[in-house]
């Protein structure tokens, strides 16, 4: 298989007093959705293949193999994994679909003690530690971009990864590198 | 020369020096200064000029009400225009400058409009400029140039802003707006609760009255000792921030902040000049307190003429005093603190109460300090002309106040009782109640909204009561966000001796007075009697009429006397006239602010295909489609857009092409009730559609017109993939869900934009085929394997590797076509896997234009003719409405209006001239009728090669059925040219699909 190419045109990397800024490598996404009455199925099977309980909304949690299991929207969740990781669980159409979106998404990770005041400037979302502690997930929007924010602490010290469409990969690197470069003078 | 500076006292700091212009004459201020403090310290009364008769005006308040003294700051691309010198503080190398006056504040040629006063009266320019010549609008619209040239405040920079600015958003549990004696203890309170808290302050220093020394004692302590204490102790409690505004109050707890960062700092180094801070607070405490307001009487506009608290402001806060003799005006007791506190640093102070009764203990006290008191007395009319030098002062027999006697003074303190500030409740539309106790308005309820106010913003007048009322406040706060029982506020407590005599104009039946109610528009009392007698019978029409209230103080200080005199014409009580709504924002907010980060290459987000390098090596030009960057054309040596367009079209006919496609709008449509869902979202047949084949589908909105086209790939019995246009791809997604949620929720259907995870291009030309046989080893492009319409799924070897890939094929184009997608990561390699093979056939990569022309040619439609006004069958695609079965906008689509005979319908045009042209938007029209609305419209153009000519696509009343073959005329009004074209069908170049199905 080819290798993926870069989504940013130039180094999406930074820092600013209390806060650096880094790109997650390219991974894999699956999406798998549940139809409300095989809401319970879906989730039990889940938290089986995944050996962790099934994240309740706008929870992420660790996988046994260290991939990351997230409820994004109230009948779907994502499992983020390393690039070619296989879709963990590919239900009946009867109880659910699956779908890979490892390429629909860029990110950005922002992490030190000052990270959450970088993230204030660009989303609107409650990133206070007891609203937004780790493993959070929230979708939000940053200037007219849908936009997906995730805590992932590294340690002790707060690591938010931001999420947009690829295709604004280089305004999110731009937006964010902005804030970085004003920020703490 | 009135004011000076005292020689101690003060919150200025006299250790360090702040040195800035005033109309580019140097001067020296202290840091804690403002540009209004500092320049009375040097004497200066002349800080403005009225809008209207260009009054020279001087400082009336120490706050955001001020009127007066309104001035510009900085030079060059930083000035900003109208800002309040109360306001401002000074900072070393601070330009400040007069304005709306030549040469200067101190002598304006414009105030000769003064001695034409009489004849300025409200609604003067629209009464005289429609009706000179008799020709209205056209006639105001000459005269407003002039007018406008004479009128006006400062002006703002026309350079680019320097400056830079951010937005942040901001969340805390209770939020208190003010940080007097009510808004200490509410954030205390909150705080000691346990919340976390964020108490704003649009000053510098944070204690509201208390900086003007109107508390001297707050629970026992010198009002700044508690002051102090009440600072230190939210250390580490709380968010606190000064210099920030709260401008505007908004649904569930949103307030809008505007914090000035820099304007204070010499060096402000590389921070933003201002940041706006959009702050989600669960509750929040109106500590906003009160402003002043005065009593008009004769020529009360002078330099020296100012609130009573003002002047103690500035003595107690700022160690300057505002003059020598003072005269203070006064129909409440509050005036008595301010008189003390003047008296107190040697002034010559003279109260006069427009009560007959005194406060007996207050009046004992000021008459022990050496103060002049004088009972039933009123200021009647200000003496001096650029400055006060004097006041008439009589008894106050109501209308009928006859002057008796006259003070040399400097300065003429007015205090016509205290508004409570109340206009952040009121963006939320609550409407406050009259208070007679008061003379005021006040909200008493705030409704259903997480909102509390303390303090005299709730009426409480006595610091004792504004405490209490502040912390319960917080206290509740607390409660309601924990769940816990709420205690009810205290109840508003004035707490004065006297009560307040209503007082809002001073009248002399003698003479004829000329007494301002908004000082910088220049209206006055007998402005809003004038507009009564006119028939401005609303208090809303008035302000229009009148343009009280609409300066720069926004009405601060005059609304509720030109309320009053309203409501004393019209013979109703002031509640029943009505009150003014205020509206966002409480003070000026920049443009800058409001745009934050979201300007040059940032004004609005880019979205570039994954092939964008690709692009970029082959020299590329791009185009703004939407947030797109589209590649358009790939010029050649000194080649234009024409002739790039041109060859590549060529090329494209004769060879193959690629372009990219990666911008359609994709969206996965999973579950086993997808093939149903799509029959009903399109108005053709999709039930049936097998596994491995694609289908165009056209889309209709609930109205029945177009909606969207595209073509849809069944990829598996359950799995759909959608593509919609460019321009609709969030809109198609946006309606599916909708449909899904609301109309359908029973059918297993799930949607996932998938628009950024694949990218793709198409492959066109008579030697596609061979392109692609190529490079994807197992998928056999051949007409039987894969005829037209046909989906597979396989791989490309690409120098990188193989990756994956799906592809139908389709066209666009009218050639042999193959649209062929791969995850977007992969997409460059894919390009790079393509390009050899297109170039060894004599192909090139395609942009845009030329993708434009090639349809054009076959007559298929994009969003020019898919307008949101178009039929199926105008559009032509009648055929694809189904009869047979249920589809959004079917029944719609029958309305009698949508299926007109002699609806304009989609035609092809040529020009009869060989070499004539003609525009996009182009009125058609039957020769020799060229007026009117015409038979239709040109809704696309094209220099086509296939065709040897200029065409064009567009709608005529009647269609081909009436038109074809004959010649009609395509007007371009903008530049009168009109092109003589003849009708033909929309499918100008290979009509049978020869080609395409090869």
């Amino acid at each position: 298989m080819a290798e993926r190419a870069i989504p940013f045109t130039a180094a999406a990397t930074g820092s600013a007093d209390g806060v650096s800024m880094d790109t997650p490598a390219r991974g894999s996404i699956w999406q798998i959705a549940a139809w409300p009455e095989t809401f319970e199925t879906i989730e039990s099977d889940l938290a089986k293949v995944c050996g962790c309980a099934a994240p309740g909304p706008g929870k992420a949690l660790e996988t046994l193999d260290g991939h990351l299991l997230i409820r994004t929207e109230p009948l779907k969740w994502w499992v983020l994994g390393p690039d070619g990781a296989e879709c963990p669980l590919t239900p009946n159409p009867e109880d659910g679909v699956w779908l890979d979106m490892s390429h629909d998404q860029v990110s950005i990770a922002l992490t030190g003690p000052n990270a959450a005041e970088i993230l204030k400037r660009m989303v609107s979302i409650d990133v206070r530690d007891h609203a937004f502690p780790n493993l959070s997930f929230a979708t939000t929007h940053m200037h007219h971009m849908i936009t997906k924010v995730l805590r992932r602490d590294d340690g002790d010290t707060p690591r938010y990864e931001v999420m947009v469409m690829r295709s604004y990969a280089d305004d999110l690197r731009e937006i964010t590198q902005h804030h970085l470069h004003h920020f703490g003078h | 020369m009135s004011g000076y500076r005292l020689p101690s006292g003060g919150y200025v700091d006299r250790s360090k020096n702040v040195s800035f212009t005033w109309d580019q004459t140097r001067h020296i201020g202290h840091a804690g200064d403002t540009v209004a403090s500092a320049l009375m310290a040097h004497g200066e009364r002349i800080l403005g000029r009225s809008f209207k008769y260009h009054r020279p005006r001087g400082i009336m308040s120490a706050g955001v009400e001020e009127s007066g003294a309104v001035v510009s700051l900085w030079s060059g691309p930083r000035r900003v225009a109208n800002v309040k010198a109360t306001t401002a503080e000074i900072v070393d190398g601070l330009e400040v400058f007069g304005q709306n006056a030549w040469p200067s504040v101190r002598r304006d040629f414009g105030a000769v409009n003064n001695m034409l006063g009489r004849f300025f009266g409200a609604g003067f320019y629209y009464k005289t400029f429609f009706g000179i010549t008799g020709r209205g609008t056209w006639e105001w619209m000459q005269f407003e140039k002039v007018i406008r040239q004479a009128a006006g405040m400062g002006r703002a920079s026309d350079q680019p802003d320097p400056d830079h600015y951010e937005i942040v958003h901001d969340h805390c549990d209770v939020l208190v707006v003010g940080s007097g004696p009510a808004g200490l203890s509410a954030v205390e309170a909150a705080a000691d609760a346990g919340m976390d808290v964020i108490l704003v302050e649009q000053d510098f220093e944070l204690g509201g009255s208390i900086l003007s020394g109107m508390t001297t004692e707050i629970e026992g302590k010198p009002a700044e000792e508690w002051r102090t204490s009440k600072i230190s102790g939210l250390d580490g409690k709380g968010r606190i921030w000064t210099r920030t505004t709260a401008f505007g109050l908004y649904d569930h707890g949103v307030m809008g902040l505007l914090e000035r960062v820099t304007d204070h700092l010499a060096k402000p180094g590389d921070l933003p000049r201002e940041r706006m801070r959009i702050v989600r607070a669960q509750r929040i405490i109106l500590a906003t307190g009160a402003v002043e307001r005065p009593f008009a009487f004769g020529n009360n506009d002078t330099p020296g003429v100012m609130l009573a608290s003002a002047a103690a402001t500035y003595v107690n806060r700022f160690a300057v005093a505002p003059g020598k003799r003072v005269v203070l005006g006064t129909n409440n007791d509050s005036a008595y603190h301010a008189a003390m506190t003047l008296a107190g640093v040697g002034i010559d102070t003279t109260i006069l109460d427009s009560r007959e009764l005194l406060p007996g203990a207050a009046a004992e006290a000021a008459r022990a300090a050496g103060i002049h008191v004088r009972a039933g007395c009123v200021p009647i009319e200000a003496k001096g002309g650029r400055s006060v030098t004097a006041v008439e002062i009589g008894r106050h027999q109501g209308d009928k106040n006859i002057a008796e006697d006259r003070i040399e003074c400097d300065i003429i303190g007015i205090s016509g009782g205290w508004t409570p500030v109340m206009h952040l409740i009121s963006h939320k539309g609550i409407r406050p109640a009259w208070s007679d106790d008061l003379s005021a308005f006040v909200v008493t309820d705030p409704g259903a909204e997480p909102v509390a106010l303390a303090g005299a913003a709730a009426g409480h007048f006595t610091t004792d009561s504004a405490v209490k009322a502040g912390r319960a406040a917080g206290s509740d706060a607390a409660k309601a966000i924990t769940g816990k029982r709420r205690t009810k506020l205290p109840a508003p407590v004035h707490g004065w001796e006297q009560p307040l005599e209503p007082l809002w104009e001073i009248r002399d039946p003698g003479r004829k007075l000329k007494s301002f109610i908004d000082p910088q528009h220049d209206v006055t009392c007998d402005d809003v009697r004038l507009a009564h007698k006119e028939g401005y019978v609303s208090v809303e029409h008035l302000k229009r009429y009148t343009t009280l209230g609409m300066a720069t103080d926004q009405g601060k200080m005059g609304n509720v006397i030109g309320l009053a005199l309203m409501a004393e014409a019209s013979g109703k009580t002031i509640p029943e006239t009505g009150t003014t709504t205020f509206r966002p924002p409480y003070t000026p907010v920049s443009i800058g602010a409001m745009a934050g980060d979201e300007r040059g290459m940032h004004w609005r987000p880019t979205r570039h295909s994954p092939m964008r390098e690709e692009h970029e090596k082959l020299g590329c030009k791009f185009v703004d489609a939407g947030f797109w960057k589209r590649s358009w054309y790939y010029p050649q040596g000194d080649e234009g857009l024409a002739e790039a367009a041109m060859r590549e079209a060529i090329a494209v006919r004769e060879h193959c092409g690629m372009v990219d496609v990666s911008t359609l709008g994709k969206i996965m449509v999973q579950g086993p009730d997808s093939s149903e869902f799509l029959n009903r979202v399109y108005s053709n047949a999709f039930a049936k559609l097998p596994v491995g084949k694609a289908r165009y589908g056209l889309m209709l909105r609930d109205d029945g017109i177009v909606f969207d086209d595209g073509t849809t790939w069944r990829l598996s019995e359950t799995d759909f993939f959608m593509t919609t246009t460019t321009a609709n791809a969030g809109p198609v997604m946006l309606h599916l869900a909708t449909l899904l949620q609301t109309r359908w929720p029973e059918m297993k259907v799930h949607i996932t934009s998938v628009s950024d995870h694949w990218g793709g291009v198409a492959v066109a030309g008579p030697k596609a085929r061979a392109v692609l046989d190529a490079v994807c080893p197992d998928i056999d492009f051949s007409d039987e394997a894969m005829p037209f319409m046909g989906v597979r799924q396989g791989h490309m070897s690409t120098d990188d590797g193989e990756i994956p890939v799906m592809t139908a094929r389709l066209s666009f184009s009218g050639e042999q076509a193959w649209e062929v997608m791969a995850p977007a990561d992969y997409c460059p390699a894919m390009f790079r896997a393509l390009l050899p093979g297109i170039k060894e056939a004599g192909g090139i990569p395609y942009g845009l234009e030329a993708m434009d022309c090639l349809r054009v040619e076959k007559g298929h439609v994009t969003g020019r003719e898919l307008d949101g006004r178009t039929t199926a069958a105008d559009v032509g695609l009648g055929g694809m409405a189904s009869q047979k079965k249920y589809y959004i906008g079917r029944v719609l689509a029958g309305r009698p209006d949508l299926v007109r005979a002699d609806r304009p319908t989609l035609v092809g045009l040529i020009p009869t001239m060989p070499d004539a042209r003609f525009k996009a938007g182009s009125i058609l029209f039957p020769p020799g009728e060229e007026e009117g609305h015409g038979l239709g419209h040109v809704s696309s153009i094209a220099d086509s090669p296939a065709m040897k000519a200029w065409i064009g696509l567009g709608f005529v009343s009647g269609g081909l059925a009436q038109w074809e073959g004959k010649t009609i005329v395509a007007r371009n009004p903008i530049d009168d040219q009109n092109t003589e074209v003849k009708v033909v069908s929309p499918h100008m170049f290979d009509a049978k699909g020869e080609r395409m199905h090869g």
